[in-house]
């Protein structure tokens, strides 16, 4: 740590103080009332170039008490100088008047103290590492009190919110998610409509360390957290397994048994905000509308699709992870492509799986129970769920 | 603080103890070191974050934009509006809520905006109109037939298998009104007429009767400006809601949700009960209660009862929103980015690729993963860190203007010793052994949390953990037919199998809640750091995370002593000279204490 430094600070000082004056202009603008866009860009150019001043002022003389009162002050009036739309960045000068007038105060103080203050500060942020890493599930209640009164801003703004709960309590499977996107009738009276399903390999592997294809990922994973014992009514379920009768009936899930394990419904943040707005992205995505350049979007089904890890046994069997009946659709509406909003919260599928399954094959009669899908194809056929519940359109052939 | 070895003459042995305790503090936080480690660590979180970054380009509309995946209205609620509730400081949960609204939006909305937002404004208008409903007998059964008839009041099915949307609904007549309400003020009930009202009703005199009929008129009233799926909603939630009890811990608290529903529409705030934990209840004033209903429908709490609204993050990409400006913002930020690889003007760059790094993770957070949040980690430190005094242009100008000045120096027999010490090395600095201490520690929470929380998990118990990760067809590279082979090889081989499978978790397990005690051992540190290697490597082959596994391998140098760096990176004469230099900040001086 270097030695304080309280005399003039020549050319330096005078960046800062051309720094502060350059974000005082943009913040006058605020005073005045001048409004426009174009003013609005500059009073952001401005700010960017006032705080780069003080910055490299600071970075050059980083022992200069004056030059962080300066730096305070500067990130201070940032908030000011910034037009209101730009909203977010008072965090961000919030952030930099603490960050400065914490420096200046660490580079006053006499040695002994200031390793005393920088230990007192670690204990802070390290506190707030051991809040963020113990909140999880059910947390103690000292770390929710210390996490909401104390360390919300901190760990917040600096986004250390993360536990470091990795593949814990253990790796689960992974998502996909498919819409299935139904246009009204076009010109001629006829009725389409097209899928997409996301992520894909290796479609979506855009990168050769697959991040994009990773970062689809994490999409497809904020719909699969789900309350865990949501209330299901008899009348749930009788609908539901009403749902399944009929030649094409939606059928249920042998495997998955009793019928409760068949449900998921999402927590709230992902069924009233992310869905909603992935729809609305769906519904926006050029390459997705009617090819005629004129026929609209009618609505949009969507499934969480659980990919699931196939046993050993299951693959010693002969199974492998990529068959259609590796994938558990879960049905999570039916939605408006403008506004995102679910058009049926009544409907007896809603977040019921809809499942791909392998069912005797009638005409073959008895089947010996030794007999599998992939070494006897011709003793079964395929029930696909989704396709019978969009209507006969077949999702193998989606974008 | 005084870095003094012996003990002075007069202190106590107590104050003997501080003093070396706080000598051990000192020597570990802040005794200087050299930060060529650091410099390596931004170079390598540096290519990775410009790597990062780059990714993101063909994706950059998509996620960032304002019709990305996450669009600004999603992005705007949850900065602005996402509710943080209360701390509770007693057992009751009464004081995180006042309500619990509807599971499903549409109901919400049905409920909250389309029916009570247009209840009478004046309380005790309001509390004769939902007479009925708090007059109902508290047996769930019983409430739930009387909610049926008041139901058959307004709204008939179109069809045995209607669904509570508008289009299957309809209102009921005048007339299928009336003739129900007479048979309920008929002056005796026929055994006929029974299974049509509710069971409550059937002994109860004629004039009790008439008065809930009467109550039960001015109920169905307060539904008129709402759609007959609406209405069907709403007694859906009311049916609900009496089925869910709540443990009542006072005479006046609910002892249901219907109840709690009922106190929120009819409470009024008493003077006298300043502290009541029960309210705040539904507001008298429109405007102020079509507020706080939009709030509810929105975040499922009281606005009135949350800590906090909006959370504390900030990014360009909230305010630039034009395809152009994008683009080229994002190319400003990936020359910053290559820029602090390279370790040019570091202070100014790590500081902006931070700003950076935050803006696009604050964006689009549904796109966020560990990655990230290691990437931060990273980048958050160097940015405090000297990390541009090592291995970076910073350093080669420094060296180059201080070779200028010596020899000019030389020339006019000047003092030359300032010019030396910047050309014999890096400047060892306090600020590098403090932050180099803070990855370490940080490191050391990570894996601490990372192995802890698995002991949850039945699959790392039995050892099936690490199959999942490796035949999970999403993450692993199953894709790719050799590896696909190596798991069905693994498969037909249960032994092999099982066997790798718990050398796999037993290691994880083992290096995770380990490495945090055993690291800071000198004659253990290689073996960790080692074993750390191996995990990622392992993580980035087998799972496919393999930028993840490079910012923890980012993270996990700091365990590397500046000298070793040097050393591989051919200083070798540097690194000896600096052994007269104190101490590298990752060996750790043995302390007793």
């Amino acid at each position: 740590m270097n030695a304080t430094h309280t005399e003039p600070m020549g050319v330096y000082g005078r960046l800062a103080l051309g720094g502060l004056a350059t974000i005082g202009i943009a913040a006058l603008f605020e005073v005045v009332g001048w409004t426009s866009s174009t003013i609005s860009a500059a009073r952001v150019v401005l700010v960017f170039f006032g705080a780069l001043l003080v910055g490299i002022a600071l970075w050059k003389r980083p022992s200069y008490i004056r030059l962080y009162m300066l730096a305070t002050a500067a990130a201070f009036l940032s908030r000011f100088g910034m037009p209101a739309e730009w909203d977010s960045f008072s965090v961000l000068s919030g952030l930099g008047t603490i960050a400065a007038a914490i420096g200046g105060v660490l580079v006053a103080l006499p040695e002994g103290y200031r390793k005393l203050a920088a230990s007192a500060i670690m204990l802070f942020h390290f506190g707030g590492i051991l809040s963020a890493v113990t909140g999880p599930l059910s947390p103690p209640w000292l770390s929710t009190v210390a996490g909401i009164l104390v360390y919300r801003p901190y760990l917040q703004c600096l986004y250390l919110t993360n536990a470091y709960h990795f593949y814990s309590p253990e790796p689960g499977p992974a998502s996909q998610a498919w819409f299935f996107i139904k246009y009204k009738p076009d010109a001629n009276g006829v009725t389409s409509a097209t899928w997409y399903k996301f992520p894909r390999r290796p479609q979506d592997m855009t990168d050769p360390l697959m991040l994009s294809y990773y970062r689809r990922l994490s999409l497809t994973m904020r719909l699969e957290d789900y309350i865990p014992n949501p209330i299901i009514t008899d009348q749930m379920k009788k609908a539901r397994v009403l749902a399944a009768q009929g030649e094409n009936g939606i059928p249920l899930h042998f495997e998955y048994m009793p019928l409760e394990r068949q449900y998921r419904m999402p927590t709230d943040v992902a069924r009233d905000l992310i869905l909603p707005s992935f729809v609305r992205h769906v519904a926006r995505r050029p390459d997705l509308q009617h090819p005629d350049g004129q026929t609209k979007i009618e609505s949009i089904k969507v499934y969480r699709v659980e990919h699931r890890i196939l046993a050993p046994t299951l693959l010693e069997v002969g199974m492998r992870p990529y068959d259609p009946t590796t994938y558990l659709p879960y049905y999570l509406g039916e939605f408006d492509p403008e506004t995102g909003e679910l058009l049926d919260p009544g409907d007896p599928l809603l977040y019921w799986m809809v499942p791909i399954i392998y069912a005797p094959n009638p005409a073959k009669g008895d089947i010996p129970p030794w007999h599998t899908p992939r070494k006897n194809p011709d003793d079964f056929i395929l029930i696909d769920g989704v396709r019978r519940h969009t209507g006969g359109s077949d999702h193998t052939l989606a974008k | 603080m005084a870095n003094q070895s012996s003990q002075p003459s007069g202190l106590s042995s107590s104050e003997s103890g501080w003093r070396r305790a706080a000598q051990a503090w000192n020597n570990f936080f802040f005794k200087p070191s050299d930060p060529t480690t650091l410099g390596l660590m931004r170079i390598c979180a540096g290519i990775f974050t410009l790597y990062v970054h780059l990714a993101h380009t063909p994706d950059l509309y998509h996620f960032f934009g304002p019709k990305g995946w996450a669009d600004h209205e999603l992005a705007t609620a949850l900065r602005k509006e996402y509710a943080t509730p209360h701390v509770t400081w007693t057992w009751s949960d009464q004081q995180s809520y006042n309500i619990v609204p509807p599971m499903e939006r549409r109901v919400r909305q049905a409920f909250l905006l389309n029916w009570a937002q247009h209840l009478p404004a004046d309380p005790t208008t309001r509390r004769e109109a939902l007479e009925y409903l708090l007059s109902l007998p508290p047996n769930a059964a019983h409430a739930g037939e009387g909610l049926a008839f008041a139901e058959y009041l307004v709204i008939r099915p179109k069809s045995e298998t209607s669904r509570p949307t508008s289009d299957n609904y309809r209102l009921a007549t005048e007339e299928e009104r009336r003739q129900l309400l007479g048979l309920l003020t008929k002056p005796t009930i026929e055994p006929v007429d029974k299974n049509q009202l509710p069971a409550f009703v059937h002994d109860l005199t004629l004039e009790r009767r008439q008065q809930i009929a009467s109550s039960v008129e001015r109920f169905v009233k307060t539904m008129s400006r709402t759609s007959p799926g609406d209405i069907a909603m709403v007694f859906l939630h009311l049916n609900q809601q009496l089925t869910i009890p709540i443990s009542a811990r006072r005479e006046t608290d609910p002892r249901s949700e219907f109840q709690r529903t009922m106190l929120f529409l009819t409470g009024q705030p008493e003077p006298n009960q300043p502290d009541d934990d029960r309210g705040p209840f539904l507001p008298n004033n429109l405007e102020e209660r079509r507020q706080v209903l939009e709030y509810i429908t929105k975040w499922m709490l009281d606005p009135r009862k949350v800590y906090a609204q909006g959370q504390y993050i900030f990014s360009f990409w909230f305010h630039i929103t034009d395809p152009r400006l994008m683009a080229v913002t994002h190319a400003g930020v990936l020359v910053v980015m290559a820029l602090f690889a390279l370790g040019l003007w570091t202070r100014i760059t790590s500081a902006l690729t931070w700003i950076a790094v935050l803006s696009y993770i604050n964006r689009c957070h549904q796109m966020v993963f560990g990655m990230d949040t290691m990437m931060n980690i990273a980048v958050f430190y160097l940015t405090i860190a000297p990390s541009g005094a090592a291995l970076s242009l910073d350093r080669w100008l420094e060296k180059r203007r201080a070779l200028r000045e010596l020899e000019k120096a030389r020339r006019d027999r000047r003092p030359t010793a300032t010019w030396e010490a910047i050309l014999a090395g890096p400047r060892p600095s306090a600020l590098a052994t403090f932050v180099t201490r803070c990855f370490q520690i940080h490191f050391c929470f990570i894996y601490a949390a990372s192995g802890l929380s698995k002991l949850k998990g039945p699959a790392w118990w039995n050892h099936q953990a690490i199959w999942n990760t490796f035949a999970n067809p999403e993450f692993s590279p199953v894709v790719f037919e050799p590896f696909m082979q190596f798991v069905i090889l693994l498969a037909q081989h249960r032994w092999l199998a099982e066997i790798l499978m718990s050398l796999g978790a037993v290691y994880t397990l083992f290096l995770e809640i380990a490495f945090p005690f055993l690291v800071w051992r000198p004659v253990l540190r290689p073996y960790m750091v080692v074993g750390g290697i191996l995990l990622h490597t392992g993580i980035a082959l087998l799972m496919g995370l393999t930028v993840f596994g490079l910012f923890m391998l980012v993270l996990l140098m700091s365990f590397i002593p500046p000298e070793t760096v040097q050393r591989w990176l051919e200083l070798g004469t540097k690194a000896k000279e600096s052994k007269a230099v104190p101490a590298p900040p990752a060996r750790i001086d043995s302390v007793r204490v």
